[in-house]
């Protein structure tokens, strides 16, 4: 095992194995400070991450675990591109989801750093800016039918030469989107984050030596490489497979995943994936990598820095011209929420069943959770009476799949049940930016996949417009996963819910908010509901009432095997309804109280298990 | 050896047979998946919860012990898609 | 005037401190009793009174001014064995506690596991679902009231908890400070029904936006107020019992005391304020020695802990959690990470590297050198291998470090597979946690926008002292201190601090705010401030009142403090320089560019601050004779010396034999019974008028 430290003292190499992860962190504050937008400040829709001077990943930090590789490619592209033309002081934009970018969005900010003038370490970050000048406010664009409708695009350009922002670049690029002085902080806050690491790792250069960090960087690549490897040794060789599907516009989509161990490495084969969409639920071969490697950095890489050694084991095949691996000038804008997700689903599926055949590993799987986007836009005049763009976070609140040993963790946080770090903002602060009113906002019963680990609870909540100068705004809806289940079980636990969109016409009926009593939820409420299809764009005026509803948690195991007091809780803590806990469970209460009904569960348990023979019911 | 919370397998290579975690009933051999020879039954999302999509595009698909009844596996798929089965290299 | 006592009530330990009206300090410690922590406070009380040749009856009854610190309502908390505490809330939103917006899987966690989200867990909850009731109500983002709150709901949602008996209720209710009028409906409404409920609503406590923290205080404060309140009674009596007559004070974490009657009302404010103390003595003694910016570093046996004075004025926390729910009362901004003298070092299997952290060995197993059940090596046991420790003096000698076994545990744990000896192991244990602890003050600083070099390290804290002397030159931190009062530290800062009242209004005004509501929203808080200083016996002379306004930017999430000018009319002139303050404060704090102009300012809190200043002692300052003498070695011993990497003969002093004035070149150690200070070569140190030690570099 020294081979891999060759040259480098032990300790020193812990001292700077502790100081890189350092350094992305202070990256990540500069990017909260500077930028103070709710997206980046309080949900953390961010990555930062250090490089080395060929691209490769060095230090993934806090944020956004499926740009991690994408940025490697958008370093090791500008890398490629600029060659001789890089120089100390330079910052690289580039936001194109062909190069590396998984969607325009998430732009991309480059820097190389440089030692005695040659350039020896790249770092990068993203934000998702408020608005790229999209054909939909906001950024993911339901109407897009090509990339062209989906913002401005960058294949890298110098927006800071040798130390000097170009001012020019700076102000047409702020020009194109309907929200410059927002993107123009999120820029700013870019620029700062990069600047901070670049002193950062030349501080640490000019303090040991570059042959010392040189090797401490090779070490630690190596070191992650190899723990990753020696984990991979001690699971079976076979191949693993699931299924995921994006079902919009009237089409479903499947996404295949064969995962094949052998050995110390790692195949992720998407063979059989439905052609592109004409919308841009697509990711490009950027958006499949970084999902399938959020899942292997997440489930696989504990304990090691998350760097290049973790992607070395791995390789990821995903047809040409399919929805996981679109042909240019495909539209990708929902890419990250859509094809990327279902490709960590599918990852985080195929990889938590390879750890289910160890007896060593079974307690590190985990099912999916908050499996499908529910991200929605807004755009309007504010109470102030100023145009806006900006989102609602409310499905960040999440879920997480069950595990081996425990239920899913309820309300979460983060995309796929993985991605912790990202959060919901408060109603308080959302009714007090934007013209909103909320309803109600709680964790929804039954939304957890059964199992004899539950899924964690998603949530729902419903709200109007409230003070709108115009009485409207704009609402741009960007989900899936409402006809199929996104987060799926594992070892027999069922599903997650299903995501739900719909918009509640109040109009003939009395305004349900002029009634002195407010709605705090939709049962008994006499309005005509329209289910809306999750890739919407519309509006919301007086008198509708926007629902939703985002996707629970996927179920470990037989939930008839549930522990009969764990189901008593449940029910007890509204997580799920009695219905549920004798149809589904088997469960029998008496009367009142939740008190189980001890012979009578036993019971039921039984004919449920009886009715379990092979015939299809369809 | 385990393969997951209900299914383990007994041998190696030609002479692998897969057996229930539960009830220690033989499910199957090296010659054939598991999952062809159990019960399977489709249904409706629905039976996973009331808040499941009612579309009938998708099917949950159950797997069973033919002996204890345990639920083996399930698989949220399009009717009549075939099997995700998982394989062991030998 | 009369006695002060200060108290300190920790996990392990109860110190106290009493000043005599002479100025002159004895201190006492006793182990802390859980099952009663007042008995342990009388206790330390006693030896610290005995110690005088005095007793406490005579003592207590001319005494002042007391003062504690105490760790019962985190107890409770960690310890889930609060009260059982129901909350009432705003129909439709019931689950906001239990959802933490998404965060409380990982609120105030660290590397560790945010890379290894499986394993990660949201707290135990504090109220569980069938205890908390939403009642049909509603407010809107201006305080306008939508749907009036009914008394029959609220006495059916009181019922419902009253039968589940209930001791305590949390009131918080969406925009409640904007309108507290619901809230306290409710509040009454249960004093009809059941005066014996301990009640809190969060317009009283923390009346600022953002539900889902204000509803986790409030709901803290619920669950933790019985606890405390009966704990305040119990110590109350007993020290009556002795005589003491005047008021009992609290610490409280945002780094001031309250007296006991307002204080039960607000048991999460004294939550995690052990560590505060420390900060305060810092910031006293440092107005003492004229030093302006401060990083104030106490390590323990689990953790390395760090807290700023910048500008004389101690900083408050951001985002502070409690057990991963986010708190919305202000907290001093302490930060810590797990290096402590108990943390263990292991060998990561791969790569053979050596990782010291986060896991500890605490005081029990503790480390192996104590010889009370640790088989783990940590970084105490490398002290004592590298000569810092001197082992037959440690407690004052009350306890033998054993060398023996240590050596032959970090033989078998660590040198096989590091290829190096036990000396060299320790060594680089030390270096590994030294490396982590200026990581810590990297960070601290950085994140605050400063930096390190333009502060002054404190030292305090038993293991501080010996690690110091290598991370502050790492940090190019000129002048290290070591408080004379180090053993006591949290007990002298409990006695120093003064008497903080905290008032706030959260009203969103657009800027240009109208002067006359500015005006009125801060005489109406003034009015409160001033009879409260009265009713705690400070004149006008003994105490000041401060103004603050909270403003943002309109679409941004960060909000600045600003101070306002204390005149009973405000004109448009002194708002628009408040505003202009504003605006400079924002770039300085975030860098040139980084304000959203276009959205404009909005202010959102209002906030006075009543300080009744603390009785302190009349610090006497005493110059040794020998000015500049040099001080006498007691004895020496080999120890490592990190400039020569190598072991070297090094003086050792002992404390008690040196006065004012002394000086020393290193390298050196100076033992005390409870800290042990290193010097090493490149560093001189020296004793002030009031008995610190102040290290200092080299001078070039």
């Amino acid at each position: 095992m020294t081979e891999i430290l060759k040259g480098v003292d032990k300790v020193t190499f812990e001292v700077l194995r502790h100081r890189l992860w350092q350094i992305t962190d202070e990256m990540a504050i500069m990017l909260k400070r500077v930028s103070g937008s709710p997206s980046t400040a309080q949900v953390h829709d961010f990555m930062v991450a250090l490089y080395t001077k060929d691209g490769e990943i060095l230090s993934g930090g806090f944020g956004v675990p499926w740009h991690i590789t994408s940025a490697s490619a958008a370093c090791k592209h500008v890398a490629k591109k600029f060659a001789s033309s890089i120089h100390e002081g330079d910052t690289f934009l580039l936001n194109d989801p062909y190069l590396a970018a998984i969607h325009q969005s998430d732009v991309y900010l480059v820097t190389p750093i440089h030692h005695m003038g040659k350039l020896v370490a790249w770092c990068a970050n993203f934000v998702h800016v408020t608005d790229i000048g999209a054909i939909d406010p906001g950024g993911f664009s339901p109407r897009a039918t090509s990339v062209f409708h989906e913002g401005m695009r960058f294949k890298g350009v110098k927006i800071v030469e040798a130390g000097e922002l170009r001012t020019d670049l700076f102000d047409s690029i702020i020009g194109m989107s309907r929200e410059p002085g927002m993107v123009a902080l999120d820029l700013r806050s870019q620029i700062a984050s990069n600047n901070v690491a670049k002193t950062r790792v030349a501080d640490l250069i000019e303090k040991h030596g570059w042959k010392t960090i040189r090797a401490v960087m090779k070490g630690l690549i190596d070191f992650t490489e190899k723990g990753f490897r020696a984990r991979l040794s001690e699971l079976p060789d076979a191949t693993w497979r699931t299924v995921q599907h994006i079902d919009i516009l009237g089409k479903g989509y499947r996404i295949p995943l064969a995962m094949t161990k052998k050995g110390t490495d790692l195949l992720f084969d998407f063979e059989g994936a439905s052609p592109q969409s004409p919308r841009g639920l697509n990711c490009t071969y950027w958006g499949a990598l970084g999902g399938v490697m959020g899942a292997v950095f997440s489930l696989l890489c504990f304990g090691f820095p998350w760097n290049e050694g973790a992607l070395r084991p791995v390789t990821v095949v995903a047809p040409e011209g399919s929805i996981i691996n679109c042909r240019y000038p495909s539209p990708v804008s929902i890419s990250t929420v859509a094809g990327t997700i279902s490709a960590a689903n599918g990852a985080i599926t195929t990889i938590s069943k390879m750890l289910g055949s160890s007896d060593k590993y079974s307690h590190e799987m985990l099912a999916v959770g908050n499996g499908c986007s529910c991200v929605i836009r807004q755009a309007g005049i504010n109470q102030e009476g100023a145009y806006y763009v900006s989102g609602l976070w409310d499905w960040l609140s999440g879920s997480s799949g069950a595990r081996s040993y425990a239920d899913g963790v309820d309300t979460s946080g983060g995309q796929a049940g993985i991605m912790t770090m990202m959060q919901a903002t408060n109603i308080e602060s959302t009714e007090s930016t934007y013209p909103l009113l909320y309803m109600f906002r709680g964790q929804s019963a039954d939304s957890g996949g059964p199992g004899k680990f539950r899924g964690g609870v998603s949530g729902e909540c419903c709200f109007t417009v409230y003070d709108a100068p115009e009485k409207r705004i704009d609402l741009i809806i960007s989900g899936w996963g409402v006809e199929a289940a996104a987060s799926t079980g594992l070892s027999g636990g069922y599903p997650g819910s299903s995501a739900r969109f719909a918009m509640y016409k109040a109009s003939e009926v009395e305004p349900l908010f002029k009634k002195a009593k407010i709605t705090t939820d939709l049962v008994g409420v006499k309005a005509k509901v329209e289910e809306l299809p999750p890739q919407w764009a519309g509006e919301l005026s007086e008198g509708k009432y926007m629902y939703l509803r985002w996707a629970g948690g996927g179920g470990y195991g037989d939930p008839l095997e549930r522990d009969v007091e764990l189901v008593r809780a449940d029910v007890e803590e509204e997580l799920i309804s009695k219905d549920a806990a004798t149809g589904i469970y088997g469960v029998v209460f008496r009367d009142g109280i939740p008190s189980v009904d001890k012979r009578a569960t036993l019971a039921k348990r039984k004919i449920l298990r009886s009715r379990r023979h092979g015939e299809k019911i369809l | 050896m385990r393969l997951s919370e209900y299914v383990e397998g007994i041998g190696t290579g030609k002479k692998l047979r897969i057996r229930c975690r539960s009830c220690r009933k033989f499910l199957s051999d090296s010659r054939r998946h598991w999952k062809e020879k159990v019960p399977h039954k489709e249904y409706p999302l629905k039976r996973a919860g009331s808040l499941m999509s009612a579309s009938t595009k998708y099917v949950l698909r159950e797997f069973y012990c033919p002996s204890c009844r345990i639920l083996l596996d399930s698989e949220v798929v399009e009717p009549g898609e075939p099997f995700l089965l998982d394989e062991l290299k030998s | 005037m009369g006695y002060s006592i200060g108290v300190d009530v920790g996990g392990t330990f109860t110190d106290c401190v009493v000043i005599s009206p002479d100025g002159s300090i004895a201190t006492g410690k006793s182990l802390s009793i859980p099952d009663d922590f007042s008995e342990g406070v009388i206790n330390s009380i006693k030896v610290a009174i005995e110690s005088l040749g005095e007793k406490p009856h005579k003592i207590l009854p001319q005494t002042d001014y007391f003062c504690h610190g105490t760790t019962v309502a985190e107890n409770a908390l960690l310890t889930r064995t609060g009260a059982k505490a129901g909350l009432i809330t705003t129909r439709g939103f019931e689950d906001t506690i239990l959802i933490m917006r998404g965060k409380g899987r990982i609120a105030g966690l660290g590397e560790e596991a945010i890379t290894h989200p499986v394993m990660t867990d949201k707290p135990i909850p504090l109220i569980p679902r069938k205890l908390i009731e939403g009642v049909l109500e509603r407010v809107d983002y201006k305080g306008r009231v939508l749907t009036p709150i009914s008394k029959r709901e609220v006495s059916t949602a009181i019922d419902r908890l009253k039968k589940q008996k209930v001791n305590a209720i949390a009131i918080c209710l969406l925009w409640s400070f904007k309108n507290s009028s619901h809230e306290r409906f409710v509040k009454e409404t249960i004093h009809q029904m059941d005066p014996s409920i301990f009640v809190t609503t969060s317009s009283d406590l923390v009346p600022v936006e953002g539900e889902y923290e204000r509803t986790a205080t409030t709901a803290i404060n619920a669950y933790a107020g019985p606890v405390f309140s009966s704990y305040l009674g119990a110590l109350t009596r007993k020290l009556r019992k002795n005589g003491f007559k005047k008021q009992l004070l609290v610490m409280q974490a945002y780094g001031g005391v309250l007296p006991a009657s307002v204080a039960v009302e607000r048991s999460v404010g004294v939550i995690e304020s052990g560590p505060v103390a420390g900060v305060i003595a810092s910031q006293f003694l440092a107005s003492k020695l004229g030093y302006q910016n401060v990083i104030a570093a106490d390590m323990g046996g689990t953790t390395f802990k760090v807290g700023l004075i910048r500008s004389g004025t101690f900083q408050y926390a951001n985002e502070p959690t409690i057990a991963q729910y986010s708190m919305l009362t202000p907290r001093l901004d302490i930060v810590s990470i797990g290096a402590g003298g108990g943390s263990i070092a292991s060998i990561e299997p791969l790569t053979g590297t050596l990782r010291v952290g986060p896991q500890s060995a605490g005081a029990k197993p503790g480390p192996i050198c104590y010889g009370v059940g640790g088989e783990e090596p940590t970084v105490t046991d490398a002290d004592l291998l590298l000569g810092y420790l001197n082992p037959d003096y440690f407690l004052g000698g009350r306890m033998k470090l054993q060398v023996q076994k240590t050596m032959r545990i970090f033989e078998e744990k660590l040198c096989k597979a590091l290829k190096l000896d036990p000396l060299q192991a320790a060594e680089a244990i030390y270096r590994i946690a030294n490396s982590q602890m200026a990581d810590l003050i990297r960070k601290v600083t950085i994140e605050r926008g400063e930096d390190p070099r333009e502060f002054v390290l404190f030292s305090y804290g038993g293991a501080s002292p010996v690690h110091s002397c290598s991370y502050a030159p790492e940090l190019q931190i000129a002048k290290t201190i070591v408080p004379a009062t180090s053993s006591v530290y949290g007990a002298f800062g409990v006695v120093t601090s003064d008497v903080i009242h905290e008032y706030l209004l959260s009203d969103h005004l657009t800027v240009p705010a109208e002067p006359g509501r500015v005006s009125r929203i801060f005489s109406d808080l003034e009015a409160s401030a001033r009879d409260d200083l009265q009713a705690d016996g400070f004149g006008s002379k003994e105490s000041t009142i401060s103004r603050l306004m909270e403003i943002r930017y309109r679409r941004q999430v960060h909000q600045l403090p600003v101070p306002v000018p204390q005149k009973h009319r405000l004109n448009s002139r002194d708002l628009a320089q408040v505003y202009a303050d504003f605006e400079q404060l924002y770039e300085t704090t975030y860098g040139p560019g980084t304000a959203f102009r276009e959205a404009g300012m909005e202010i959102v809190h209002f906030r006075v601050r009543a300080v009744g200043f603390a009785r302190r002692p009349p610090f006497v300052k005493t110059i040794g004779k020998a000015n500049g003498g040099k001080a006498s070695a007691s004895g020496r011993r080999k120890v490592f010396s990190e400039k020569d990497e190598a072991f070297v003969m090094t003086p050792i002093y002992d404390l008690k034999g040196f006065k004012p004035g002394n000086k020393l070149v290193g390298p050196a150690v100076i033992e005390t019974p409870v800290t042990t200070v290193v010097v090493r070569s490149d560093q001189s140190a020296e004793m002030d008028g009031y008995r610190n030690i102040i290290l200092t570099g080299e001078e070039n």
